[in-house]
C-alpha cells in the first residue's frame, strides 16, 4: 500500500514540537538517497494501537524548499545530526497515519532525547542510522532500553540507504 | 487536549518542549551561548513542572521532568546545579535509585565536566 504525506503537516501532526528546521533537513536527507520526490520509505509496522501490523509505502512530498536553505542547513549540521532529524520526521509521519497517534511531550534524559505518545504518555524512542547494516543494532538497543523502564511504549528507527523505517509498539 | 489526564499547564509542557528543542538545535550546531540559553529555560520549566506532576499524582512525570530539568541543567554548563537536583531525586526517588545514576553516569561520559566529582557526589548524598 503506498500513502503520500507531506512532510509540510507534520505541525498540524504534532503540534507541540517545532518543525522548521526538521523538515528541510529531512528533505535534504532523503534527496542525498538519490531518489526524486516524492521519497519513497518501505515502513514496517508491529503491534500499533488503531492500527495493527503491516507493511506500507511512506511517499512522501518534501514540499518547495530552497536550494539555498538546503545548502545552508548542510553547512551548519552534520550528516549525523541531519539523519537524527529526519528519523523525527519519519516517526512523526508514522505514528500519525498508524492511528492518528502525537507527540505530545519531549524531555532530555542525559545526552537523549525522550518522547511521549498520546493522551496516555506513552514512551517512544526513535533512532536514525545512514547505513541499512546498522539498523538491527539500533533497534535492539532502542527496544532494550525501554524494556528497562517498562510500561507501553513505541520504537520507531528509520535507515536511509534503502531507505526504510520500523514503528513498534510493546504492551 | 494532550495533557488532560493531570492537571498540569499544556502550554507550559508546548513551550519546555520546543525549548528543549531549540537547546538540542542550537547544540548541535555548535551555538553554545544559544544551546546554554534554551537549557537553562527547559530546566527551570522541567522544575515546575516536576512539581506540578506530584502534586497531580503523577510521581512517573514528576520523575521523568526532573531527570531532564538536571539534564538541561548539566548540558547548559550548570553541572553544580545539577548535581543538586539528583541528589534531591535520590532522595525523593529511592526506588528509582538506578535509573537515576545511569542517566548521572550517561551524562559523565557524553558531556563530562573538567574537575566534576559529581558521580562520588550523589553517591554519597
Amino acid at each position: 500500500m503506498d500513502v503520500r504525506l507531506r512532510l509540510r503537516n507534520l505541525p498540524e501532526m504534532h503540534s507541540h514540537l517545532l518543525w522548521d528546521t526538521i523538515i528541510p533537513a529531512t528533505a535534504a536527507v532523503l534527496g542525498e538517497t538519490g531518489a526524486t520526490a516524492p521519497y519513497s520509505v518501505g515502513l514496517t509496522i508491529q503491534d500499533v494501537p488503531g492500527f495493527g501490523s503491516g507493511k506500507m509505502r511512506l511517499l512522501l512530498d518534501p514540499g518547495r524548499l530552497s536550494p539555498d536553505r538546503l545548502a545552508k542547513l548542510k553547512r551548519t549540521y552534520e550528516p549525523s545530526r541531519m539523519v537524527e532529524m529526519a528519523a523525527i520526521a519519519v516517526a512523526g509521519l508514522a505514528l500519525h497515519h498508524t492511528g492518528g497517534h502525537e507527540i505530545v511531550d519531549l524531555a532530555l534524559r542525559g545526552s537523549r532525547a525522550d518522547y511521549l505518545v498520546d493522551e496516555g504518555r506513552l514512551l517512544l524512542e526513535i533512532a536514525g542510522r545512514s547505513r541499512h547494516v546498522d539498523f538491527e543494532a539500533a533497534w535492539q538497543q532502542k527496544e532494550q532500553r525501554l524494556a528497562k523502564r517498562g510500561g507501553g511504549f513505541y520504537v520507531c528507527v528509520t535507515e536511509f540507504e534503502t531507505p526504510a523505517a520500523r514503528l513498534a509498539f510493546f504492551a | 487536549m494532550s495533557t488532560a489526564l493531570v492537571p498540569v499547564s499544556d502550554m507550559l509542557v508546548t513551550v519546555k518542549s520546543r525549548e528543549v528543542q531549540r537547546a538540542v538545535l542550537a547544540e548541535m550546531r555548535g551555538d553554545r551561548r544559544a544551546a546554554a540559553k534554551h537549557f537553562l529555560a527547559a530546566a527551570h520549566l522541567e522544575l515546575v513542572l516536576a512539581d506540578d506532576y506530584t502534586e497531580a499524582g503523577r510521581p512517573d512525570l514528576a520523575l521523568r521532568s526532573g531527570l531532564s530539568a538536571a539534564s538541561c541543567l548539566w548540558r547548559a554548563g550548570h553541572s553544580d546545579r545539577a548535581r543538586t537536583v539528583f541528589a534531591e531525586m535520590l532522595q525523593s526517588h529511592p526506588a528509582q535509585e538506578a535509573e537515576i545514576r545511569e542517566v548521572v553516569a550517561e551524562l559523565e561520559g557524553d558531556f563530562p565536566v573538567k574537575g566534576s566529582q559529581l558521580g562520588s557526589s550523589v553517591a554519597s548524598s
